[in-house]
């Protein structure tokens, strides 16, 4: 029977989004998306889902045009992303491990399958196309399963013909489905060649002549008369990685620990072997009647320290479910870096470099525990307006070890006291000639003998919502030597900061 | 009070810094009391025209200056500069011409050096520097050195921002060890402090940032705005000999010069030396005079030539004329057609020394419309030119004047709605799809959301600013003495173009005199026409047979497909209702079929008065004399004017100015209102029906801009004439003509071919043997000769490749192969692009079968032996058959027009099961009579034009066309946005209505509208262009 499968998805992009939408409100219907695309300052049409092609939207048009189409309605907007989608593609590839392990992607929107052998599993072909087909709906994407004697004919069926297509009409099938590059293609449109049929019709010489060996091959593979090449189902072998698979279901934490340690040293060991340090650990747990688990963590600095792989891994697994059973546990080093061996100082007793590997340490484990995003630090905001001139964020690999330059100041920068706090209300009089000036608050009287300004700056008049001040700012000496940083808005004076 | 004044303003013409109109400094200035202003803008003095006109207008003192950015080793140095007589002020305009044409198009590159040669007579203020102290005080000392009695000094500053004592001392030092005087500015920037939103969305429009980005870049406080003396004066207590020294600048300035003081002198270059000018003028009137009437001059055109010699004497205009005669000579010479349009044409001198065409003894002349003299301004001669030689007048003016005495004026690019909200919303950092909402359907779509109704505000203030200066389309700017002492001179973007920096408001302001030099397609049409037609001898449009009975029987017919003006679809609809008989006619019709007249109640009025269902009646004979030739209907700018003069007792001039009221109530609805009490006050003293003066006055004012002056609807009505009158006689050459010169017009190629074919002229098609670049006419059998189409009509063939093409045919003399092009170096790109266009017909290959060769050429070389087989016909090798609508759409998709078939032949049949039925039929078809049943029929077509004018309140008018003629579509705003996708994107539709008739006029009005045929249309959807939006 037929053996090679292919699997066309026409609406992928559209498909990720709705999912996506479900997830986020799982009551209604998700809206009608297009995904979009920016080429220069134009906006085009890149995906559209079913329901905006049934309105007349097309891959290709202006995203105005399609958008005027779907009025009133409004669709969702996406912007593309290629990789993402990829990567969807690729864990749908290897979903689809369950029908056969030979499975290939045929991106940006396809998968080759070989289902040789694969049928008795199921009770034969047919109901295991009838399986897939189904779990597809069940996930909720489209798609055309098409089995076919060679994969040419697969393909071209599955994007031209549609999942019930007569075989025996294959040959009227546009020469689209050969998947000719398109100057051919172009070509034989003129010459109203449109079906493969009438290609086949002109004789080989000729074809060959004009359009060279490639119309040839796509023909042969298309009839069967070359063999096409097989489906390789390995994944790329280049990557660090110890695995250990369990003969049973094992239920027991300590043993997936046990193995977790152990597998952290082979890792180290050969990552030591490659003088190469790690930057990001997957480990991946395989569990039965549950979804693998899956866990990527980004590391500070690359390392092979067996003892930090240990703990951080450990400190995770602690919160996996085993309840079910692990078959397979794998540690897999998908980043790596080069980590030449240092000498250490001979002289001096305090190593330099370790309390650089310890903090890099603490903040792995910080974030593990806490959550990649919640671990900062402090920096610098360039703004008028004095509170808001610090802020925070993120720590990251390349804000370690980072501190306020002092060069990265303005050269004129204005003077501004050490200490800044929350504005405190006051009541102030300015010195002049004759008498000194006083500051009262709550528990607060001092004289001030001499006042420098007013400085005028203005909070953002952008922000709305916010009160707009402009503020007048003062710098106050205060009879014991000490200056204030005080501030008069609306008449009325705060209290800000001081030098001390 | 005014101790002091401002001395440093940076006005919007400083593009995306200043946040303020010049306007808007001045009349504040003049609010607060101040004497004098100045305004020193970056390297420009573009804003100094508009700020003079209003200081005048307000009674201030305008003190000119800039602001030059000096490069420096050590960063730039700012200085400030004012001249302080005429001499200085060319100085500086050389200085500023030196740096512009150094560095290139919106860029200036100035030196120190630069400012040290040309210091004679200015004022100096250092502003501000980059970089220490210690560089800038050097530079202080040379300038120093050079500036000598007192004319150097120091700005000192004070913004509140933190450093003020600190900085302004060690300013003050710096001045007393360098020996010259500290001034006070304020570095003004907007000019009240609520502007200065819209100088921080400014600057990060300049940088290219959102405001939450822009961090401390943006300016603290808002200080830098205008502010009294008073406020000065206090801030700078400690410093009054700096404050007063302000003023003493000022006055120094504004005793020597002022913007009025510029005087133009137009070249005297075309006067024999030693000759006068008015008397040169006037023996080359009656030179033209006789040529013109070689019977004997007529007696009111002699007293009307007088009238004006006289007046040009006493203005003082003659040179201009000369010069303007002396380019039209060149024209003449060249064989280049051109013609006068606008006001000129109301000038008898213009028709005798041909520069206009307008016979002022046909033609009711209004010399005061053109020049008068209480009006102070300049006249202003603007003359249409082929479009594709407009090239060669405009390098001869430069090489006969140089680049020195001629320049182009600029055009200020100003920022619209659209381009405003856009950059505002970027900056808010506003997601695109609110920007582009609010950008289409305008400020009132906001709703009171905070961030956006501030963007709006914002956006709303943006509006009107400068963006950046072009170069306008052809108005020239030419003097007697160096250009560059005038104003300053840059350059332009286009290759060898140089521009001034005023645009043609401030020029028309200082008195300063332009010609403009247009481009018009349909002269180059004509010219093409008249070339084509073989007469001896040759034929011009003066030689051109008038009031010729046929012509105007062809423009009753509404058969005006090319003909000039009256081509558009609602011209067509109104020709058969109009009736034109003569030439005043068509001069009615070109004025009455614009936007404005309808708007203002004159078309049907004149319509009904033309047909007779409405009486006429003047008041009295004075009115019936300016009305007469208008059945009573005012359409015309002369004659709003001669109305006000002889009903409301104006004079010419004061009727002139209500006539610039008109042109713009928009901008000053006050001026108009008053004007237009005074009007109508004066007819009710002269004793006229209140219901008189209402419609009057309704009417002038609904054509306040729109409306035409006589002249100029003269000037088009002999174009008009000239190209019916060839179409009607010569449809073979004339189609030729339009073909050649396309783009230009309102109809694509198939259009023009259709209708010479209508006219029974055989249209040949593309052949490699027979066609050159353009279309040929050739010989045949018929009363008119054959038109041959050329290859500039295939698509895809490069002008180079077209002429490679005929190069190897002329080489080959005949073309038997296309191996033989090949090897003759026609590249395969070419012959494909003309294989698609089926231009080989003369070598028995179909388009199929050349197609399938060229593949073949494609791919190479040919084999070293030749491969059996290899190369066989089409029959032979199988290719599928292909079909008449196949070809037809292929035609279509390479020239854009099929000579086989109309696509729509091939829907009939779809068509037919809809009960659609053919355009010929239909405008065949009778409509019922009042009171029945409205008749209900439908059509198909391709879409030829879809039209949505602004005036017409929503609707929506579409023009299709099928294989027997065309049928006009309205349709409703409900109709439009029912069928929105359908009028907007398919090709070819099918129109369900009732159906309208007026006359001879049938419209289809439509109901509903879909996609006729998408099997087929889907084909035709690359093939005809979708966009054709008028």
């Amino acid at each position: 029977m037929y053996t090679a499968l292919s699997i066309f998805l026409p609406t992928w992009p559209t498909d990720l989004v709705a999912r996506k939408l479900r997830r986020q409100c799982t009551e209604s219907e998700p809206p009608p998306i297009l995904v979009e695309r920016r080429v220069g300052q134009r906006r085009i049409v890149a995906a559209a889902c079913a329901q905006c092609r049934f309105r007349g939207a097309r891959p290709g048009m202006a995203l105005a045009e399609a958008e005027e189409l779907l009025a009133p309605s409004h669709a969702h907007t996406v912007l593309a992303d290629p990789a993402g989608d990829a990567a969807a593609l690729r864990a749908l590839a290897i979903w689809m491990r369950r029908f056969c392990p030979l499975v290939e992607l045929d991106s940006p929107d396809g998968l080759r399958l070989d289902i040789r052998g694969c049928g008795h599993l199921f009770g034969g072909d047919a109901l295991l196309l009838e399986n897939l087909r189904e779990d597809l709906r069940r996930i909720r994407v489209a798609a055309v399963v098409v089995a076919a004697a060679t994969f040419a004919k697969a393909w071209g069926i599955a994007r031209f013909g549609g999942s019930d297509f007569d075989r025996t009409q294959c040959d009227e099938l546009p020469i689209a489905a050969l998947g000719l590059d398109g100057g051919v293609e172009e070509a034989c449109d003129e010459v109203a060649i449109e079906t493969v049929a009438q290609l086949k019709a002109i004789p080989r010489i000729e074809l060959a002549a004009r359009f060279g060996d490639a119309v040839l091959t796509r023909l042969d593979a298309w009839s069967g008369a070359e063999p096409e090449l097989p489906i390789d189902g390995r994944a790329p072998e280049d990557r660090i990685r110890a695995e250990q698979v369990f003969d049973g279901p094992v239920r027991d934490l300590e043993t997936v620990q046990l193995v977790v340690w152990q597998l952290a040293g082979e890792i180290a060991e050969s990552l030591a072997a490659r003088q190469r340090g790690a930057e990001q650990l997957d480990l991946h747990l395989g569990r039965v009647d549950r979804p693998d688990w899956n866990w990527s963590f980004r590391m500070t600095r690359a390392s092979h320290d067996v003892a930090h792989f240990r703990t951080v891994l450990r400190d995770r697994v602690d919160r996996v479910d085993v309840a079910s059973g692990v078959e397979t546990v794998s540690v897999c080093v998908t980043r790596n870096a080069v980590l030449s061996p240092r000498q250490r100082t001979a002289w001096i007793k305090r190593d330099p470099n370790r309390v650089g590997r310890a903090r890099a340490a603490l903040e792995d484990l910080l974030r593990t525990r806490c959550g990649r995003d919640r671990v900062l630090t402090r920096c610098l905001v360039d703004t008028h307006v004095p509170e808001c001139a610090d802020g925070f964020q993120e720590k990251t690999a390349a804000t370690s070890g980072s501190t306020v330059d002092a060069s990265s100041l303005r050269a004129d920068e204005v003077d501004r006291p050490t200490r800044i706090v929350l504005p405190r209300r006051i009541e102030v009089r300015l010195p002049c000639a004759e008498t000194a000036g006083w500051v009262r608050g709550n528990r607060l009287r001092w004289w001030v003998i001499e006042a420098v300004g007013p400085e005028r700056l203005e909070t953002p008049w952008w922000i709305p919502g916010r009160d707009w001040q402009s503020r007048d700012y003062w710098r106050l000496l205060r009879d014991d030597g000490q200056w204030l940083w005080v501030y008069r808005c609306d008449g009325r004076w705060f209290l800000q900061g001081a030098w001390l | 009070m005014s101790d002091y004044c401002e001395l440093e303003v940076t006005t919007n013409f400083t593009f995306l810094t200043g946040a303020s109109h010049p306007e808007e400094y001045v009349r504040t200035a003049s609010d607060l009391g101040y004497e004098s202003v100045a305004i020193t803008d970056t390297d420009s003095v573009g804003g100094l025209v508009r700020a003079h006109v209003v200081a005048c207008e307000v009674g201030i003192r305008l003190i000119c200056g800039v602001r030059l950015r000096l490069q420096m080793e050590y960063g730039v140095l700012e200085v400030l500069v004012y001249p302080t007589d005429l001499a200085s002020w060319g100085g500086l305009c050389r200085l500023l011409t030196l740096g512009r044409c150094r560095a290139g198009k919106g860029e200036c590159e100035l030196y120190l050096q630069d400012l040290i040669h040309h210091h004679v007579g200015l004022l100096a203020v250092v502003a501000a520097w980059e970089g220490g102290d210690v560089e800038a005080f050097c530079s202080l000392e040379r300038l120093r050195s050079v500036f000598d009695d007192d004319r150097l000094s120091l700005a000192v500053h004070r913004h509140f921002g933190g450093e003020d004592d600190v900085r302004s001392a060690a300013r003050v030092a710096m001045a007393a060890r360098a020996e010259v005087p500290p001034v006070v500015t304020n570095n003004v920037q907007f000019h009240k402090p609520q502007r200065r939103r819209l100088h921080d969305v400014l600057a990060c429009v300049r940088m290219h940032c959102t405001l939450d980005e822009a961090g401390t870049r943006l300016v603290p406080n808002s200080e830098q705005h205008l502010k009294s003396a008073g406020d000065m004066a206090t801030l700078f207590a400690d410093l009054p000999c700096a404050v007063s020294r302000s003023s003493e600048i000022a006055d120094r300035v504004a005793s020597g010069f002022s913007l009025s003081h510029i005087r133009y002198a137009p070249p005297r270059d075309n006067c024999p030396r030693g000759d006068d000018e008015d008397a040169h003028l006037r023996t080359l009137t009656d030179r033209g005079l006789r040529h013109r009437y070689p019977h004997g001059v007529p007696d009111c055109v002699a007293d009307q030539v007088e009238r004006e010699l006289s007046l040009i004497a006493e203005l003082g205009y003659a040179s201009y004329f000369l010069t303007v005669h002396d380019i039209v000579c060149f024209a003449r010479r060249r064989r280049i057609l051109c013609q006068g349009r606008g006001s000129a044409a109301n000038s008898a001198v213009c028709w005798a020394l041909s520069i206009t065409a307008v016979d002022p003894e046909r033609g009711n002349l209004l010399f005061e419309r053109f020049l008068s003299r209480e009006r102070g301004e300049p006249p202003d001669i603007d003359i249409d030119f082929e479009h594709e030689r407009r090239e060669e007048v405009i390098q001869y003016i430069y090489g006969k004047y140089g680049r020195d005495r001629a320049a182009l004026c600029a055009t200020t690019i100003t920022y619209r709605w659209r381009s405003a909200i856009r950059d505002v919303g970027r900056v808010f950092g506003l997601s695109m799809d609110v920007v582009e909402r609010l950008a289409k359907e305008g400020a009132s779509s906001a709703q009171g959301r905070g961030v956006v109704d501030l963007a709006v505000e914002v956006a709303g203030w943006l509006r009107g600013f400068p963006r950046h200066r072009s170069q306008h389309v052809g108005g020239f700017v030419i003097t007697e003495s160096a250009l560059e002492s005038m104003v300053p001179i840059e350059i332009a973007a286009m290759e060898d173009r140089t521009v001034i920096e005023w645009d043609k408001d401030d020029i028309e302001a200082l008195g300063i005199l332009k010609i403009d030099v247009l481009g018009l397609g349909m002269l180059t049409c004509i010219r093409r026409c008249l070339d084509e037609i073989p007469a001896d001898p040759p034929l011009s449009i003066a030689t051109i047979p008038p009031e010729d009975s046929a012509v105007y029987d062809m423009c009753c017919r509404a058969d005006t497909v090319g003909v000039f003006q009256i081509e558009s679809r609602a011209q067509m609809a109104m020709l058969p209702r109009m009736r034109p008989r003569c030439f005043y006619d068509l001069v009615v019709e070109i004025a009455l079929v614009r936007p404005g007249p309808i708007q203002g109640g004159m078309v049907h009025p004149y319509l009904r008065r033309r047909e007779g269902t409405e009486a006429i009646s003047y008041p009295n004979d004075a009115v019936r004399s300016v009305l007469e030739r208008t059945l009573g209907v005012p359409i015309f700018q002369e004659q709003a004017m001669r109305l006000a003069m002889v009903a409301g007792g104006f004079s010419a001039d004061k009727a002139e100015h209500l006539r610039r009221a008109m042109g713009a109530w928009k901008r000053r609805p006050d001026t108009m209102r008053q004007i237009g009490a005074e009007l109508v006050e004066g007819m009710r003293a002269r004793g006229y029906e209140p219901d008189f003066i209402d419609r009057c006055w309704k009417q002038i004012h609904g054509f306040s801009e729109y409306g035409f002056p006589e002249s100029h609807s003269a000037s088009f009505a002999l174009l008009v004439y000239a190209s019916a009158w060839l179409k009607c006689h010569h449809p073979a050459a004339f189609a030729c003509a339009l073909l050649n010169s396309q783009p230009m017009g309102f109809y694509a190629p198939a259009q023009i071919v259709r209708c010479a074919k209508e006219h029974g002229v055989e249209v040949r098609p593309i052949d490699v043997n027979h066609s050159v670049i353009g279309c040929t006419l050739e010989d045949s059998d018929g009363p008119h000769p054959a038109l041959r189409l050329g290859l500039r009509m295939v698509r895809g063939l490069s002008r180079d490749d077209a002429s490679s093409v005929c190069a190897a045919v002329a080489d080959l003399g005949e073309v038997l192969d296309l191996w033989s092009l090949r090897s003759r170096g026609v590249g395969p790109g070419a012959l494909r692009a003309m294989a698609r266009a089926d231009a080989f017909g003369s070598l028995s290959l179909e388009r199929q079968a050349a197609l399938w060769e060229i593949t073949l050429i494609e791919r190479g070389t040919l084999p070293l032996f030749p491969v059996e087989g290899a190369r066989k016909g089409p029959a032979e090798t199988r290719l599928p058959e292909v079909t008449l609508r196949h070809q037809v759409v292929q035609d279509y998709c390479a020239t854009g027009l099929s000579l086989k078939a109309h696509p729509i032949s091939f829907m009939r049949t779809w068509l037919e099961a809809r009960g659609a039925v053919t355009a010929g039929a239909l405008n065949a078809m009778e409509t019922p009579l009042s009171g029945e049943r409205p008749r209900r029929v439908a059509a198909g077509g391709l879409v030829l034009v879809r039209q949505q004018p602004h005036s017409a309140k929503g609707m929506v008018f579409m023009t299709i066309e099928d294989e027997t003629g065309i049928v006009n579509i309205v349709m409703g705003p409900n109709v439009y946005r029912r069928c929105r996708a359908a009028v907007r994107l398919c090709p070819a539709v099918i129109v369900y209505g009732v159906l309208q008739r007026r006359g001879e006029v049938v419209h289809l009005k439509a109901e509903v509208i879909a996609e006729a045929a998408p099997s087929i249309g889907d084909a035709l959807h690359h093939a005809v262009s979708v966009h054709s939006w008028r």
